[in-house]
């Protein structure tokens, strides 16, 4: 298809346009949805013909731009929630690094890959339905209705952050909480994307919808804003330690999510937050679907290249 | 009418043996010359990766005489791969274990003017390295629990799949037949994913089941230009290689919100 550019890190060639509308479109899930797009991105560009290891370090590299321009976006239209952003980044950063000597570990034991894909699995097809079935009922029963913050959820998870210290006002996203509940769920996220090799949005978005019930326009902008920083950190350290940052594949690919994420963002304004999470909650839905289906398919060839996903 | 026949078949012997007399010196040196003509040329030589590199092609032409058959295989350099292989646990099909294989070209391809099995004794094809059943014995493989001949099967398959091996179904045809040379040109596809290197192109001249001589010329494949820059920046200046891929990442990410923004005032 037209013009081919050949990758220097990744050696082979791909067609320009067809990078470039990957990510146009994934940059438009990013600026829509607040995700960084790894979960989706990675898959396609293995899919294409890119090693694993490539994608997923270049991948970080070209959410890093992605992340830039749609957090610029959402800031300039008032939805980055920066204190709530840095606690999360705290606990993100602590959670990735213990994450990192996880996976080691069940690389020791053996068959890490095996339940790797079984966690995403398992987490999105949680995590998606949730989303999917919550945002349908309530569509069905107030179509009209604007969302407003509301208070953390009730129940378990009320009682365990009502005895946390240290509560202060999140103007921003209009609520009240203990600092440690944001590093807390930085934490358990940093370490699950860590685990599984992403910036981890696509769990981080749901968790702040649902658990600390973040308006959903203040989630998009601030998980934007964090994982800016996480990516960074990411994309230094692939290219530092391991060579696997291919920064052709990365500048093709945020050429075209730089451009999708401005388009995402405004398009976020234009819909319903249901109608948001029932599109995300598709996303979610197919990408688990793909992977589950690889999971118990036979295999074109039994044999792959040692590190491949 | 007995006595004429008993003078006929001795004369007419005779007169043969003496007609293609002066002939055979004439025809071994003849063999011997067209032996010392055989040639092999790669045309390009080098194949130069750059930005919008997409694989490539290269052309093989090689002069041969007439009554003799070619083999022409073309190889990189043997390399130790480490392999996952998959199987089915339950109802999943998860890596079951990893194998290690040593001297295993880069890439493997085989053209040739007639079968194999018609134009030698399989020993010869055998020692010549032809062949998938030659690569299963040069190759060695640890590791797996699975036999030698199955893994190495699954192993050609998968590198077959990714374009760097193969072995030719159609029989190469001879351009120009006349007499006492016959030329062959033909073209090798160059797979964009194969790696850059020094690759052997040879030729093997097959007569009466020995290979009469074998000739070889090489093929380099290597980066050039920005993608030289950009793949040695990575790995000798691995840290710089980074800070800048995230800078640029920066800084393209703000300029696109920075443009569209003011598109949007205007």
């Amino acid at each position: 298809m037209g013009i081919h550019l050949y990758l220097p890190i990744a050696g082979v060639s791909i067609s320009a346009f067809a990078l470039l509308g990957i990510g146009i479109i994934v940059g438009l899930i990013s600026g829509l949805f607040g995700v960084g797009g790894g979960f989706l991105l990675t898959p396609l560009l293995i899919m294409m013909g890119i090693p694993p290891t490539i994608a997923a370090a270049s991948d970080s590299n070209q959410i890093v731009a992605a992340t830039t321009s749609g957090t610029y976006a959402h800031w300039r239209l008032g939805n980055v929630d920066i204190k709530l952003g840095l606690l999360l980044l705290v606990g993100g950063f602590f959670g990735s690094s213990i994450g990192v000597e996880i996976i080691k570990m069940l690389r020791r034991v053996g068959n890490a890959d095996f339940l790797i894909k079984i966690c995403y699995v398992v987490i999105l097809g949680v995590v998606g339905s949730y989303m999917f079935m919550e945002s349908l009922n309530s569509l069905k029963s107030r179509p009209f209705r604007k969302e407003k913050a509301k208070p953390v959820v009730t129940g378990r998870f009320e009682k365990f952050s009502g005895i946390l210290p240290l509560k202060i006002n999140f103007e921003k996203s209009g609520v009240t909480m203990s600092v440690f509940l944001p590093v807390i769920i930085g934490f358990i996220i940093g370490m699950l994307a860590a685990i599984m090799g992403l910036g981890g949005g696509f769990i981080m978005v749901p968790a702040l919808i649902y658990l600390l019930r973040i308006p959903m326009h203040v989630v998009v902008g601030t998980n934007l804003f964090q994982e800016i920083f996480l990516c960074i950190n990411v994309t230094f350290m692939q290219a530092s330690l391991n060579h696997t940052v291919d920064f052709i594949l990365a500048l093709v690919l945020l050429l075209g999510s730089t451009i999708g994420a401005q388009f995402g963002a405004r398009l976020s304004h234009r819909l319903k937050a249901d109608q948001l999470k029932i599109l995300l909650a598709t996303i979610i839905l197919f990408v688990m679907s793909d992977m589950l289906i690889r999971l118990i398919s036979k295999p074109e060839t039994i044999l792959s290249i040692k590190g491949a996903f | 009418m007995e006595f004429t026949k008993k003078l006929t078949i001795p004369t007419l012997l005779f007169s043969v043996l003496y007609l293609i007399y002066p002939a055979v010196p004439v025809l071994y040196a003849r063999d011997s010359t067209t032996v010392q003509n055989m040639k092999l040329q790669v045309q390009p030589g080098e194949i130069k990766i750059s930005g919008f590199y997409h694989g490539s092609k290269f052309n093989v032409e090689i002069f041969v005489p007439a009554h003799y058959e070619i083999a022409v295989k073309f190889a990189g350099k043997p390399t130790t791969i480490v392999l996952e292989r998959k199987g089915r646990k339950g109802i999943f099909w998860l890596n079951v274990d990893e194998i290690t294989l040593k001297n295993t070209p880069q890439a493997y391809m085989l053209f040739f003017s007639e079968k194999l099995s018609d134009m030698a004794p399989k020993d010869t094809i055998l020692s010549l390295g032809l062949g998938y059943d030659a690569l299963s014995r040069q190759i060695e493989g640890t590791g797996g629990q699975i036999e030698k001949r199955e893994m190495l099967t699954e192993f050609f398959r998968f590198k077959e799949k990714s374009k760097l091996y193969h072995i030719s179904n159609e029989m190469l045809q001879p351009e120009n037949s006349s007499d006492p040379f016959e030329r062959y040109s033909f073209l090798i596809p160059v797979n964009s994913a194969m790696p850059v290197g020094e690759y052997q192109v040879v030729v093997y001249f097959f007569k009466d089941g020995k290979c009469a001589k074998k000739l070889s010329d090489t093929l380099t494949i290597q980066k050039v230009g920005f993608v030289k820059f950009v793949f040695d920046m990575a790995l000798e200046h691995a840290a710089l290689y980074g800070v800048l891929a995230i800078l640029i990442a920066v800084v393209a990410g703000f300029s696109i919100g920075i443009l569209f923004n003011f598109l949007k005032k205007k």
